[in-house]
């Protein structure tokens, strides 16, 4: 009986074995064109990204720095997130040009209530377009966060979806202020309370150069074709990291355990060709 | 009966959603659009066929009183593998599905003809029920999604129908009426289509 | 053969109400409310009124005559009061087709498709009104009309956390926004007055639903810190503004769908007040009495089971627990 149990067991584990080598690279790399996906969405054309894996307000923020062909910066991508939503979690990818300019965003993730919150997703609903082309600095802003008209900015909100469009402006904040940490290097505060979280600065520098090293030496977040731009490109984000290291709280090594964050964030250490 | 009769018998007299009312979890969750029904119908289909075929082979290998278990654990093993296909192969329809691929394994379909038809068979005739009643599966999966689909979206196997009309203040606004594919509509297009699968299988 | 002797079945006590004098007494019970939503929003309450009320008897002709192939009953009036319950609870700047869409499931799904009048479950008007919600949210919430812009007061009360209550005789007389039926508190509770002078409802349900409200808001208010005025007030609006007026005295009490004693009544009443304020003060909806109404039209034949009507005659056993 035992032997019978485990005999079974063994050969179909076997054969779940074989089909999870198969399929092991198309899924990565399926995962990875899902990235790549979205960050074509709301980028301008791109080359190649870097990856900045941030946490404000115990959320886990991405931010992809996108270069063009030309070794410029094309853009900024930030895989941003909230838990304000009406039903929950939402999370967006929101794309900003090198001045700041809002490109686009694209809603990755809402439960939302049909027909109402769910038009966030929405082609060419109001909220995308109050932001869209617009560098976030100019709109009015309640705090210095964007907010929607009911409660004195002048973000358009959804109709009869208060909650949902307060939720996408929080959302936006929070991809704003990691847009802001990783293009001009200002400290990320948390966006809902406003705090600094300058204690853990001084321990996460520490930890930054390092990190650096292993950048540069196993180069593992970069494309195959852009094997020749590396150095240079490695060097510059030493460089801002090296002159933001004491005020900076980039938490490289937040890999949060949220399913949602694990599989669309290639970050620095798994080599699955970040796109 | 005929070989063909056995497939028929899957798909009319012994159809696993409106005559056996097996599979009703992911026959209310996936139903949602058209394409999503099919293709959780067609990952049933596939696990069943396979399942069907290697527990029929085994069936005399294993005693009684952990047939059970083991049947679960071929069927677990053969989910697994499905999922992982899919994952690698079709991902827009593997994230459409979400969770109810890996919720195949508890589906009382397959189970169920495990137990009655697959345990008790040949390898081929267990294969061609399994056909039978996957097929079955597919076609009722497919016609909720559809009708869902066109009462709630507006649209079909994912073309957009347009039915939609611009409001005073310049929304767009569809005429479907949204209830049906959420979950109050799964239940009623189900019920509905139930009675009227029955009344004409009756024929 | 001198005198026949007659023999028959119970009842042999006979009253004057049928089915259709019930209805024509609820229909009579609701013209003040559609006069004074007729006045606050405009001759659009008629037509749409017209219109439910038209396609509900059409539609239950129709299934009657062509589907169920059985006795036509759109003389009985319940068609024309489902229509009307109906119309009552949309807003007055919905599109007629909508109305339709709500006057065919309300008729044929949640009424016919159970059986006809007396075997349906669930309170068809607030069915349909409930699945055109889910259908069309944003036709369903826009309450915005000429005289009213802004949200209803419950709305206001859920989303505007400043929101200092409304003006509560503007909600007893109707002067808010709202859906068409729901406004007019003061009018309401005439046709309530005028349902208990004519024996068609008992005080019961209405009134345990209104208790249990203002309990429940009471508790609510004292357990924000809030002291003074506003510990009545609280209470108070919460019972004039929004469909509890309309739900607890004519859909809370439609025969089919509530339970048979008045023990019964009272459990579902106080389940239907609790159920309500639950949804208003923490649920996702700023309205919850439909929602209440239709749970509690779940549980009516669990309560039926456990609340059985005294036996005349039979002594009470000592045992029973």
């Amino acid at each position: 009986m035992v032997a019978v149990l485990f005999t079974i067991t063994l050969i179909t584990s076997a054969g779940v074995g074989v089909v999870n080598r198969i399929t092991e690279e198309p899924i990565a790399r399926a995962k990875a064109a899902a990235v790549v996906e979205a960050l074509n969405k709301v980028l301008p054309p791109f080359e190649t990204t870097v990856t900045d894996s941030l946490t404000i307000d115990g959320l886990p923020i991405t931010v992809y720095t996108a270069t063009d062909a030309a070794g410029d910066v094309a853009g900024y991508a930030v895989q941003t997130a909230t838990k304000n939503g009406f039903s929950g979690m939402i999370r967006m990818m929101v794309g900003f040009a090198p001045d700041g300019e809002v490109v686009n965003i694209d809603v990755l993730e809402q439960n939302e209530t049909p027909g109402l919150g769910t038009k966030m997703a929405d082609e060419d609903n109001p909220l995308l377009g109050s932001i869209r082309g617009k560098r976030l600095e100019t709109m009015r802003l309640v705090d210095g966060r964007l907010a929607v008209v009911k409660d004195g900015g002048d973000v358009d909100a959804l109709t009869a979806a208060t909650i949902s469009s307060r939720a996408y402006c929080d959302a936006v904040n929070r991809a704003w202020m990691a847009y802001r940490s990783v293009a001009t290097g200002t400290v990320p505060t948390d966006v809902a309370s406003g705090a600094t979280d300058a204690a853990s600065g001084a321990t996460a520098a520490s930890g930054e150069n390092a990190d650096h090293a292993d950048e540069a030496s196993g180069a593992a977040n970069r494309t195959p074709d852009s094997v020749a731009d590396r150095r240079g490109r490695v060097g510059d984000r030493t460089d801002i990291r090296d002159r933001e290291a004491g005020s900076r709280i980039v938490n490289r090594n937040a890999r949060e355990a949220d399913g949602f964050a694990a599989d669309k964030e290639p970050g620095a250490r798994k080599g699955d060709g970040n796109e | 009966m005929s070989k063909f009769q056995l497939i028929l018998s899957g798909i009319v007299r012994n159809n696993p959603t409106f005559v056996l009312v097996l599979g009703m979890c992911p026959t209310l969750g996936t139903t949602t659009s058209a394409v999503n029904g099919m293709g959780m119908g067609l990952a049933t289909m596939a696990v069943l066929i396979l399942s069907n075929i290697v527990i029929s082979l085994i069936k005399n290998l294993i005693p009684d009183k952990v047939r059970i278990p083991a049947f679960i654990v071929v069927i677990a093993s053969f989910v697994t593998i499905i999922q992982m296909l899919m994952q690698a192969f079709v991902p827009v329809l593997y994230a459409a599905l979400g969770v109810f691929i890996p919720l195949i394994v508890v589906n009382c379909i397959i189970l169920g003809r495990a137990e009655a038809f697959a345990s008790k068979h040949g390898a081929f005739d267990a294969a061609l029920d399994g056909l039978g009643i996957g097929l079955g599966f597919t076609l009722s999966l497919t016609v909720i999604g559809a009708v869902r689909e066109v009462l709630g979206s507006g649209a079909i196997f994912g073309y957009p129908l347009h039915l939609t009309y611009l409001d005073a203040a310049g929304n767009e606004l569809s005429y479907m009426p949204l209830t049906f594919v959420l979950a109050p509509g799964a239940f009623i297009v189900l019920g509905y289509l139930m009675v009227l699968f029955n009344k004409l299988a009756k024929k | 053969m001198a005198n026949k002797l007659i023999v028959a079945p119970a009842p042999h006590v006979q009253s004057s109400q049928s089915t259709q004098s019930i209805m024509r007494d609820v229909l009579a019970a609701l013209l003040p409310a559609l006069a004074v939503s007729t006045w606050v929003f405009g001759w659009s309450v008629l037509l749409l009124t017209l219109l439910s009320v038209a396609c509900c008897v059409l539609f239950e002709f129709l299934i009657q005559r062509f589907l169920v192939k059985g006795p036509c009953t759109v003389g009985n009036l319940s068609a024309a009061v489902t229509g009307v319950l109906l119309a009552f609870n949309l807003p007055v700047s919905i599109p007629w087709w909508i109305v339709a869409v709500g006057a065919f499931v309300a008729i044929a799904v949640a009424k016919m498709t159970f059986g006809g009048l007396g075997k349906n479950p669930f309170n068809p008007a607030l069915v349909g009104r409930v699945f055109l919600l889910v259908a069309y949210p944003v036709q369903m919430t826009s309450f915005a009309t000429d005289a009213f812009t802004g949200a209803t007061p419950l709305a206001a009360m859920k989303y505007s956390p400043l929101f200092a209550g409304a003006n509560l005789p503007d909600l007893f007389i109707g002067n808010v926004a709202g859906s068409m039926g729901e406004v007019a508190a003061a009018a309401l509770l005439l046709g309530f007055l005028y349902l208990l002078w004519r024996r068609v409802i008992t005080w019961h349900i209405p009134v345990v639903i209104f208790v249990s409200m203002a309990l429940f808001a009471f508790f609510a208010a004292l357990g924000r810190g809030w002291t003074g005025a506003a510990l009545w007030e609280f209470p108070l609006f919460h019972l004039l503004a929004g469909g509890a007026m309309l739900g607890a005295i004519f859909m809370a009490t439609d025969y089919s769908t509530s339970p048979m004693t008045v023990r019964g009544g009272v459990i579902y009443a106080a389940g239907i007040g609790a159920l309500t304020m639950c949804i208003r003060l923490w649920g996702a909806y700023p309205e919850g009495m439909s929602f209440a109404i239709l749970i509690m039209n779940a549980a009516v034949p669990l309560i039926n089971k456990y609340v059985k009507p005294r036996r005349f005659g039979v002594r009470q056993r000592r045992a029973q627990g």
